[in-house]
């Protein structure tokens, strides 16, 4: 194989500036897509993981059936006979939430969710650790913080809210009490006390999660079952658990989007496929030549493999740059996910496997029509008959 | 001074036979041709358009395998060899002058001589300084950096020439390499070849031009695949 013909390859790219801006554009739009949606995916997974490694050693209490926050309902004097059922020994603290998504929207156009979620202020901070306070004061008094309310960080950027601001939901006012921050999916969540939140959503004295907190791990088999003895239809997770159930459901979101993904890969590779067939088909004369001179079936694949990958490879650097400002300079990187503002990192790993996979892909598109190309005779491709 | 031609053969060709099939069609190309060619000698194939001459200079150069037959060529036999086999063959032994130059248009002259060095394997340095060699051989020093839509048609001719004798090949092929220019350019180019034959290396030219076939040491006259006529000019 010979390395010396590959200025051949920078020559024919040369003399086709338009296809090759046309060919690189084609595929970084393509790896802009990719990138976005791995990215989004990507992110949407750590923030779960880090949402739910903050209820490490917690035991998750939920209607039967209904093992979701936002579609579980219960009594919530259900927490107060967790209290009386349990023995006080095994758990350091128990608190009722009450999760509910709110129509927030000010016209069909914009739809706009809010996820809120009312506190037993009494006893949340019991069971929540990780969070820390940006501005102002958490929500600790049940009768004097009522219409109050504590926003995460990301409500506050969006609706540009500060302490002692108000914010509406459902035409009710609640005043900004204090901001505080997780770096996770909470930080999109707005906080009421229970009463509020209870008669926001319609749902008087319901809750829809009950947290515990244990004072040992081993005590997890033991507090379960007086849980689910004593108080029939509820059913009590491990935290981790239920960090898997979700994590199955997060793949299933990822598998979706890798499909789609996939879809415009493929796309991309017969794109590839169909310019290199005719760039060959163009320099089908070149081939001739070159073959009749004594250019080996080697260096000519090599001349246009090095045409495609270098294709590929550009049009992975125009995409990762593409993604890059798409997200961060024209600020789509805030998705707003039913209620739940993610902000969208470009990992410099993605961006990475993003030029690689387009590079790949180069290679892929082009190997066929250059191995067919390559591997025909020099007079059939000259197609000198005496 | 022209050398002498040898007794050897550099080319034997015997009872080479050309059959290709057009639809439900053979068509006969090439009869049982059989003939040898001296080293250092310089041999025009005439006849007619369809008489088979450029297939018989195709098989000869290793592009297409004859049906029936055997051609030996610097002593290979070409008739068994497979395609990676024949590229090399080429590489190492034919230069081709072809009707239409068929060089890369977006190449230089300078980077379209270097191609069969490259071919070689040749070092950066010293293909660089070969093709600019025989490019001053040719008459074209001060065209070594033009691409082939800048020159005029002698001149292309001249840097397919330049490329045909830049490996030094033994044997140089030349399919109607004045038919596609004017009669002063065609001399010359004839010229040139006959000057590239004085150094020793062997000429066939496929010509329609019998002034041409005139000056060279023999004519091998084919009409409808079949040689009518083998005799020095």
């Amino acid at each position: 194989m010979r390395f010396g013909f590959l200025f051949i390859s920078i020559r024919d790219l040369k003399s086709k500036k338009l296809k090759t801006i046309i060919t690189v554009v084609g595929i970084a739009g393509i790896i802009t897509s990719y990138l976005v949606m791995m990215a989004a995916a990507n992110t949407m997974n750590d923030l779960v993981d880090e949402t739910f490694s903050a209820y490490e050693y917690r035991l998750f209490v939920m209607k039967r059936g209904k093992e979701d926050p936002m579609v579980s309902q219960m009594p919530d004097w259900y927490v107060n006979k967790i209290v009386r059922v349990v023995n006080p020994e095994y758990i350091d603290g128990v608190s009722g939430f009450l999760w509910w998504m709110v129509d927030n929207s000010t016209s069909d156009d914009d739809t706009e969710f809010l996820t809120i979620r009312g506190l037993q202020v009494e006893s949340y901070k019991s069971v929540i650790e990780k969070y820390e306070m940006v501005a102002g004061e958490e929500l600790l008094d049940a009768q004097k913080d009522r219409n109050y309310c504590m926003i995460g960080i990301n409500v506050a950027e969006k609706y540009e809210k500060a302490v002692g601001d108000t914010i509406i939901l459902q035409e009710h006012a609640f005043t900004v009490k204090g901001i505080f921050t997780t770096s996770t999916m909470t930080d999109s969540e707005i906080w009421l006390t229970i009463r509020d939140a209870q008669n926001l959503v319609g749902k008087l004295h319901k809750v829809s999660l009950i947290v515990l907190k244990l004072t040992d791990h081993d005590y997890v088999d033991e507090v379960t079952k007086q849980i689910e003895d004593n108080i029939r239809g509820v059913v009590v997770f491990e935290a981790d658990e239920y960090m898997e159930a979700n994590a199955e459901a997060l793949d299933s979101f990822r598998g979706v989007i890798l499909a789609v993904s996939m879809i415009a890969l493929t796309a991309a590779i017969l794109g590839m496929m169909n310019t290199m067939t005719m760039t060959l088909r163009e320099r089908r004369h070149d081939i001739g030549i070159m073959k009749s001179v004594g250019v080996s079936n080697k260096s000519i694949a090599l001349i246009y493999a090095v045409e495609a990958v270098f294709l590929g490879f550009l049009g992975g650097i125009v995409g990762v740059l593409l993604g890059y400002f798409m997200l961060n300079v024209f600020g789509i990187s805030n998705i707003d996910l039913a209620g739940y503002l993610i902000s969208v990192n470009l990992t410099y790993q993605l961006a990475f496997e993003s030029v690689i996979i387009s590079t790949i892909l180069g290679l892929v598109g082009g190997f066929y029509p250059i191995a067919k190309i390559s591997r025909q005779r020099a007079l059939d491709i000259l197609q000198k008959f005496g | 001074m022209k050398s002498i031609s040898s007794d050897l053969n550099v080319i034997e060709a015997d009872d080479v036979w050309k059959v290709y099939r057009r639809g439900k069609t053979d068509v006969k190309a090439l009869r049982g041709v059989s003939f040898r060619v001296r080293e250092g000698e310089i041999v025009a194939i005439m006849g007619s358009s369809g008489c088979g001459k450029t297939t018989l200079l195709n098989i000869i150069g290793g592009l297409d395998k004859p049906t029936k037959g055997n051609i030996r060529v610097n002593d290979i036999e070409l008739s068994s060899l497979g395609e990676s086999k024949l590229t090399k063959f080429r590489r190492e032994n034919i230069g081709f002058v072809f009707q239409f130059y068929n060089l890369l248009p977006n190449l230089t002259a300078l980077e379209n001589v270097q191609l069969p060095l490259i071919a070689q394997g040749m070092s950066k340095k010293e293909r660089l300084e070969k093709a600019t060699e025989f490019l001053q051989v040719v008459g074209l020093s001060d065209r070594l950096y033009h691409k082939p839509g800048e020159l005029s048609g002698g001149e292309q001719q001249r840097v397919a020439i330049a490329r045909a004798i830049a490996v030094q090949p033994s044997i140089i092929l030349a399919d109607e390499s004045t038919g596609d220019l004017d009669s002063k350019t065609g001399e010359e180019i004839m010229e040139l070849l006959r000057k590239i034959n004085d150094q020793g290396q062997t000429i066939i030219i496929v010509t329609h031009d019998d002034m041409i076939a005139m000056t060279t040491d023999r004519i091998i006259q084919l009409r409808d695949g079949e040689i009518i006529e083998n005799s020095g000019s």
